[in-house]
């Protein structure tokens, strides 16, 4: 608008060219950049968009990209194959067309689940003429977001087949230990769950780009107001003096004669003219320095060695350039579980047997041994069933083991049998194990390493191979876990003798045990305490001999159980309970569920700068609240976790209720008795030497307390009336977890923190599951180098470990935050210094819009002569390196408080820099007016006048910015200097006879008199010192952290440069005063047993053979537009498929 | 197969290695100067500005002080034709417009020492406001453009003579229009006649480059208040004759501030009397006084003056060096007691923890 106002003559006060210019580099620059970030995204989801899965299309396999697939096409799919759709499944490769699918992608669950086809289109098998010919009638529910819900009808062959969520595969799950399976696209694309859940993508915006355009329609009206007052002026002028003045200077002709109506003419016209003098201040190329600003805070990230994961091959990536300050004011993130803080690998760590512990690793003397790359593994290699990728310590345990001793053969013979994990012989003779449960993998894995080897099994035998000779078991009886009895047995029989083998939580199997093993009792729960210390998930193994004629009375019981009608699963269990007493002790296991490397380092270091964390998981709760223990989210420091568990409205809200009284009543009866105060270790250094380095902060404004929330309850909790009451308590403590969220309130939850605290959030996540939570974070963050890709393409950033985010928001976050506010408070301070001046001259130029500078020099001041400097400031200042952010993370504190560039900050600058139009305005006037120059020469015309002031202003500002700049490389030096040469150079020679503009000779003449000189020397001390006499009194009188360090920095840096500032962090192993904690944490489904004894998934090898491939015939969907078909319905869709 | 076995990535298909580069530039550890602001380096920086600035000042201060400058302000003398009015009482009457009124004054002059510079000062005049900056062609002025049609509408309403748009002003536009057009000359004692030199008193530049004359007057007419046409300014001399005048030159050189001084003549020196300055003593200086400035409130006056290294007298930067060096000494001694009294000393400074707070 300002630009069409500058091609009005009559109001015009600048030559069109002076907006031209800079507009136009702008816009280069801006299209450019958004072609280059569109280009990248658009290549990114067509990864995805372009993966293949096999579709049958006229009777043959075709290979078809995800996009393409329609709904009513069967899909085939193969072993570790994404699922592309939503699917109804229909026939699969295992007996009883069970198929295994892994759905970490969609809630974080690590275990297969087990799919099973309908058994008439499971006789469709492979075959496909057969299934090109399948024709049916499916209806089902409307496209919705529930993963666990699925309700439709089939109809095929006349026959009604009811369908359920357990014939169905969703879209991200992937499928495992099958070789094949078939499935009806029954949704596609935006359709499917996954999709539905995902949430809306959001264009996202920074806080400070909220900010600033509402900064910048606060100087659009200061704008306004100059023009008012300049509109005013000028009237007055005109009606006293100007009026007056026609004989040398007439009004122009379409003005009124009239003094009073004339001056009031050019007044009105003067302020349009004084909008596009003016309107400077909100200088265009702003918004695209801001965003180089970003972009090149971007490729740091990219670029950054220190966020590469060697091991994947993936460095970190910054896949939108824009939001890069708002990592530095992240003050709640949330996290996903598995995949994310957890490797999603469990390890079997350490064992104790007979009251023996086993796993730490010793030296010679027996000391302990921290465990290091360089530790000794335990060889494995006479067991030709040993995996490479198990790792053991200690070696006493497997001497134990060769020199026979019993209790030790029990232990293992226990953790072969009593489990219900599937065995699978690979075709190159590798045995592999299917587990439901990744814990249960972990322990018969370990086994098997220890020479106790799960080989095979069948419905009522379990074969396992002892230092190579083979044993068969009889399986008399599964007593399958539950979340009730938190244990499981099984009852073997070998050489007539039968044994019952039960692993399970230590409390449940301590109550059951037979009074003789109260000593090993002790020492084993001693040993427990010790593995719980350090984060391990433990179980106990015990058990019993039996006489057969208990057993056999026992088996009537069971089986009079089983036939039960009316609570039969009560039954069960009371039989259960009856044979699964008075055992025998064998030993301990603990299980280190693999967190991701310095997880708990960066959970505390995060911590530390005042983030806050929450953890939304779908796992179990039991397993999540263990994984907090373990990541150091939950510490035995704190109280106790509220857990909210309630299934109805008014119980949550009493829960919520109560705990939030809880919370209080320790507010207020003095913060004594919240936490323990820990005293800090020395000097700064020993904070991260010694084991007290991760202690929590105590003295946080909240007490130590921490909320764990069950999915079923945030229902509830997510309610309007009673998200508020959620919302404090949730506040109110320093580790929230919320356990079996789905991934849609995976997002409400952030979007109620968004909502309400306005607070930055980040959400970090690795599946499909979190895509939603992504989404709605101001910052989303994908785990990438795993397989799906959901998370990352949904995110904003991606980087291969959690604890890079520490480095991420610590370091670059820190900068780009602190590069920003630089920037933008110079940026204003710059332009308005420049733009004021005019204000101040129209005080003498009749308020008539004349430019004090040369046009050139306004279109060239903020793109050529004042840019680079603080670009490049932009780009690489740094108050202290990295290694200082990341051990001093109160550093942070300042993103967090928005302390860096708020609206004071911003009038501040406006302050400085209207005070510095006065000084570079009336220090020339003062020195100009009435002189000449040494020849008798005119000095105080216009063009001289503006000369001099323009080039004060270029030299001042750029000083100015050389204050700001706190990290000098090179390039600083090059483009502050340069910028300053460069404007004196391109003056003398823009202003040199040879161009004949009409500025000629103005530059000699100005540059050649002394007066200029002095002038600009005054000027410029007058602006620099009283900023550097108030930051020197800030920094040395009440310094801030950041002064302190980079101080400490620099001394550290002079006094010992060869010494190593990179401190080891300590392993995640850590010793504190934790009290016991037990999970039986089987991320377990119960009815696998039943499974197991049925039979029904027992594979038969006879049926491995591959059939022959047969002609395929053609199969399209009922309609023949092959669009959707309509729905029949209104809340259900139909799809028909049907051989042609 | 275990779950969570690590698959293989699709990226470790690939057997292109993405790790970044790990080069200073990229890891942002460039060789870097990190500036702190430190008592040791500001408090004698204050210093040692406050020791430069004061000596500096005074000495600008006693320059400006040693230029000799005498001001007349002349715009109500009496017409020496008719002593009971003066000339802009005389101006007053539209009839008189375009007539001189020629007034005389006679001052005491003290000594003034080399090289004298006559100027003409004008106050309330608004040569800065932008429809007066814009009114004029550069392209004519500089002789390359001599058709009426193509000059600058910017020079409206003394672009075309009224009522005849192929008869045009030379120059055109309301500066050129507004010529000062008062004259000076100067009698010492009543006998000797101080000699002004015309030229010599515009940029060097301007009069080379340009103002320059078109080939021909063609169709140009004078500006309607100028007494006579471009090109009979000077007669006498041809290289101060048309747009190269040096008088004009001077005019057009719009100037920055309402209160402005322009160069009116130099002193000629070769004169035996005047040869080190002029003598101290009494001058008659008339004046032709034709430019009415009352109107609006205008003034003006002659001013007399030598130069220095620093060009004319402007007592300002003297007194503004002696302020802000005087400044810098106090806030050195100031921040010198505090850093004394509260300043903490760096190695307490750097004594601190990760908790420590922001």
């Amino acid at each position: 608008m300002v630009f069409l106002c500058q091609l009005l003559p009559v109001i015009s006060s600048l030559t069109p060219l002076t907006t031209v210019i800079p507009l136009v580099a702008v816009l280069l620059v801006t299209a450019i950049k958004d072609a280059v970030d569109d280009f990248q995204r658009h290549k990114n989801d067509d990864i995805v968009n372009n993966r293949l899965s096999y579709v049958l299309r006229d009777g043959k396999l075709i290979e078809e990209r995800w996009h393409k697939v329609m709904v009513g096409d069967i899909i085939k799919l193969n072993n570790n194959d994404f699922v592309a759709a939503d699917l109804l499944l229909l026939s699969a490769s295992e007996p009883n067309s069970l198929c295994y699918i892994e759905t970490a992608e969609l809630d974080g669950e690590t275990n297969l689940k087990v799919k099973q086809a309908i058994d008439e289109t499971a006789q469709l098998e492979d075959n496909h003429d057969l299934m090109s010919e399948f024709s049916a009638e499916l209806l089902c529910e409307p496209p919705n977001n529930r993963l666990s819900k699925f309700e439709g009808k089939l109809t095929y062959n006349r026959k009604e087949y009811s369908l359920d969520n357990e014939k169905v595969l969703l879209r991200g799950c992937i499928l495992r230990n099958t070789a094949w399976c078939y499935g009806l696209v029954i949704f596609a694309g935006r359709d499917t769950k996954l999709m539905m859940n995902s949430g809306k993508t959001k264009f996202k915006r920074t806080h400070i780009d909220r900010l600033m355009n509402l900064l910048i329609i606060g100087i659009f009206l200061f704008l306004v107001t100059m023009c008012l007052i300049c509109t005013v002026a000028c009237g007055v002028w005109e009606s006293f003096i100007g009026y007056d003045f026609q004989a040398y200077l007439p009004w122009e002709s379409f003005v009124p004669t009239s003094k009073e109506t004339g001056s009031a003419t050019i007044a009105v016209l003067v302020f349009l003219s004084y909008i596009i003098i003016l309107n400077t201040v909100v200088p265009i190329s702003l918004y695209v320095s801001v965003e180089i600003i970003r972009l090149v805070n971007s490729l740091w990230i990219n670029w950054d060695v220190k966020l590469y994961y060697d091991k994947k091959d993936t460095p970190a990536k910054a896949r939108t350039t824009t939001l890069n300050e708002e990592l530095g004011q992240i003050e709640y993130i949330f996290s996903d579980k598995t995949g994310t803080l957890t490797q999603n690998i469990m390890t079997f760590n350490k064992c104790s047997i007979n009251g023996k512990s086993y796993g730490d690793p010793m030296d010679e003397l027996g000391n302990m041994l921290e465990i290091s790359e360089r530790t000794p593994k335990v060889d494995f290699s006479d067991n030709s069933y040993a995996e490479p990728s198990f790792e053991f310590y200690d070696k006493h345990l497997l001497e134990d083991i060769q020199s026979g001793v019993k209790e030790t053969e029990a232990f293992f013979r226990n953790l072969a049998l009593c489990h219900t994990v599937m065995p699978e012989t690979k075709k190159d003779g590798r045995l592999e194990y299917q587990a439901q449960s990744p814990d249960e993998g972990a322990l018969v894995s370990a086994a098997r390493n220890f020479g106790f080897v799960f080989k095979s099994r069948t419905p009522s035998t379990i074969t396992i191979e002892v230092n190579g000779e083979t044993e068969i078991y009889e399986l008399l009886c599964i007593l399958d876990f539950n979340n009730v009895r938190k244990r499981m047995s099984v009852i073997v029989r070998k050489d007539g003798k039968i044994t019952l083998y039960c692993k399970g939580a230590d409390s449940i199997i301590f109550e059951r045990l037979d009074p003789s093993c109260s000593q090993l009792k002790e020492l084993t729960l001693s040993h427990l305490n010790e593995f719980a210390q350090t984060g391990l998930r433990t179980l106990c193994l015990a058990q019993k001999e039996l006489q057969p004629d208990v057993y056999d009375k026992w088996k009537e019981k069971h089986q009079a159980a089983s036939v039960t009608l009316d609570n039969r699963d009560d039954a069960l269990d009371g039989v259960y309970e009856e044979i699964e007493k008075n055992m025998i002790l064998v030993g301990a296991t603990a299980i280190e569920d693999k967190l991701q490397d310095g997880v708990p380092d960066a959970i505390a270091n995060l911590a530390l700068a005042g983030i806050k964390i929450w953890v939304l998981t779908g796992d179990k709760q039991e397993t999540a609240i263990n994984i907090g223990y373990s990541c150091r989210l939950l510490t035995e420091e704190m109280e106790e976790p509220f857990i909210i568990s309630a299934e109805s409205c008014e119980e949550v809200q009493k829960e919520l209720q109560t705990a939030l009284d809880e919370i209080k009543k320790a507010k207020t009866s003095g913060r004594n008795d919240v936490g323990v105060i820990i005293a800090n270790g020395g000097g700064g250094q020993a904070v991260y030497n010694g084991t007290n380095g991760h202690l929590p902060t105590q003295q946080e404004e909240y007490g130590d307390f921490a909320l764990v929330i069950n999915g079923h309850s945030l229902v509830y909790a997510l309610k309007p009336e009673l998200e508020g009451l959620f919302l404090e308590l949730g506040c109110s403590c320093k580790a929230i977890i919320c356990c079996r969220v789905t991934p849609l309130q995976k997002a409400l939850v952030v979007d109620l923190v968004k909502r309400s605290k306005k607070s930055i959030t980040l959400a970090i996540g690795d599946g499909a599951n979190d895509v939603s939570m992504i989404k709605m974070a101001h910052i989303g963050v994908g785990i990438s180098g795993q397989e799906g890709m959901q998370a990352v393409l949904a995110s904003d950033y991606s980087m291969a470990q959690f604890r890079y985010l520490e480095r991420l928001l610590l370091v670059h976050g820190r900068w780009s935050y602190l590069r920003m506010c630089k920037f933008l408070r110079y940026f204003f301070y710059k332009n308005f210094a420049f733009t004021l001046c005019h204000f101040w001259f129209a005080f003498f130029c009749g308020f008539s819009a004349q430019t004090l500078y040369d046009p050139y020099f306004i279109s060239l001041y903020n793109v050529f002569y004042t840019s680079l400097p603080v670009l490049v400031l932009g780009m690489l200042d740094q108050d202290v390196n990295d290694d200082y952010s990341i051990r001093y993370p109160k550093l942070y504190t300042p993103g967090l408080q928005d302390a860096l560039f708020n609206k004071r900050k911003f009038l501040w600058s406006v302050c400085e820099g209207v005070i510095s139009s006065l000084i570079l305005f009336f220090i020339p006037y003062g020195a100009f007016l009435y002189t000449h120059g040494v020849s008798g020469y005119d000095l105080a015309d216009m063009q001289s006048f503006g000369t001099v002031v323009a080039a004060i202003l270029v030299v001042a500002t750029n000083l100015r910015c050389a204050l700001d700049t706190s990290y000098w490389t090179g390039f600083n030096h090059f483009v502050m200097w340069g910028s300053i040469i460069y404007f004196f150079c391109f003056i003398l020679a823009f202003y040199s006879e040879g161009i004949g503009y009409s500025y000629v000779g103005v530059a000699l003449s100005v540059f050649s008199s002394a007066n200029f000189w002095l002038c600009l020397l005054l000027t410029c001390t007058l602006l620099i010192v009283p900023v550097v006499a108030y930051r020197f009194y800030t920094s040395n009188i009440n310094p801030t952290l950041s002064d302190k360090v980079r101080l400490r920095q620099r001394i550290k840096k002079t006094k010992s440069r060869s010494r190593d500032l990179n401190f080891r962090r300590q392993s995640t192993m850590r010793r504190s005063t934790r009290s016991m904690r037990s999970g039986y944490a089987f991320a377990h489904q119960e009815g696998f047993g039943e499974l197991i004894t049925s039979g029904i998934n027992m594979r038969e090898r006879a049926e491995d053979k591959h059939k022959e491939p047969v002609t395929l015939t053609k199969i399209t969907r009922h309609d023949s537009t092959r669009s959707k078909p309509p729905p029949v319905e209104p809340n259900s869709n139909i799809v028909f498929v049907e051989h042609l | 197969m275990a779950p969570g076995t690590p698959t293989d990535s699709p990226q470790g298909e690939k057997t292109k290695n993405r790790r970044p580069k790990d080069t200073k530039f990229k890891q942002q550890k460039l060789p870097a100067w990190q500036p702190i602001l430190t008592a040791n380096t500001v408090l004698p920086a204050f210093f040692a500005i406050g020791v430069a600035f004061i000596p500096l000042g005074v000495a600008l201060l006693v320059t400006s002080n040693n230029i000799t400058e005498f001001v007349l302000d002349y715009t109500n003398c009496k017409n020496s034709q008719n002593p009971n009015e003066t000339c802009a009482k005389f101006f007053e009457n539209v009839n008189n417009t375009g007539l001189i009124c020629r007034c005389e004054q006679e001052v005491e002059l003290p000594e003034f020492k080399g090289q004298v510079y006559m100027y003409y000062g004008l106050t309330n005049f608004y040569q800065n406001h932008r429809r007066y900056v814009k009114s004029r062609d550069d392209n004519q002025l500089n002789g390359q453009s001599v058709g009426v049609s193509s000059l600058n509408t910017d020079c409206d309403p003394y672009r075309t003579v009224k009522g005849n748009d192929s008869e045009g002003y030379a120059p055109c536009g309301a500066i050129a229009n507004s010529l000062f057009n008062d004259s000076y000359t100067m009698v010492f004692n009543n006998s000797v006649p101080v000699n002004l030199l015309k030229t010599g008193i515009a940029w060097v530049s301007d009069k080379s480059v340009k103002f320059n004359n078109p080939s021909n007057w063609d169709h140009m007419h004078k500006p309607p208040n100028w007494a006579r046409p471009v090109w009979e300014l000077d007669v006498n001399a041809t290289s101060n004759n048309g747009y190269k005048n040096e008088d004009l030159i001077v005019w057009m050189r719009t100037a920055a501030l309402p209160s402005f001084r322009k160069l009116y003549r130099r002193i000629d020196h070769s004169q035996t009397e005047f040869k080190d300055g002029l003598q101290a003593g009494t001058y008659k200086i008339t004046i032709d006084y034709s430019y009415p400035v009352t109107a609006f409130q205008g003034t003006k006056s002659i001013i007399l003056t030598t130069t220095s290294w620093l060009g004319g007298k402007n007592p300002f930067l003297g007194i503004a060096y002696l302020v802000v060096g005087s400044l810098c000494i106090i806030l050195g001694v100031i921040f010198s007691v505090i850093q004394l009294k509260w300043g903490k000393r760096s190695v307490d400074m750097v004594n601190i923890t990760s908790r420590e707070t922001y």
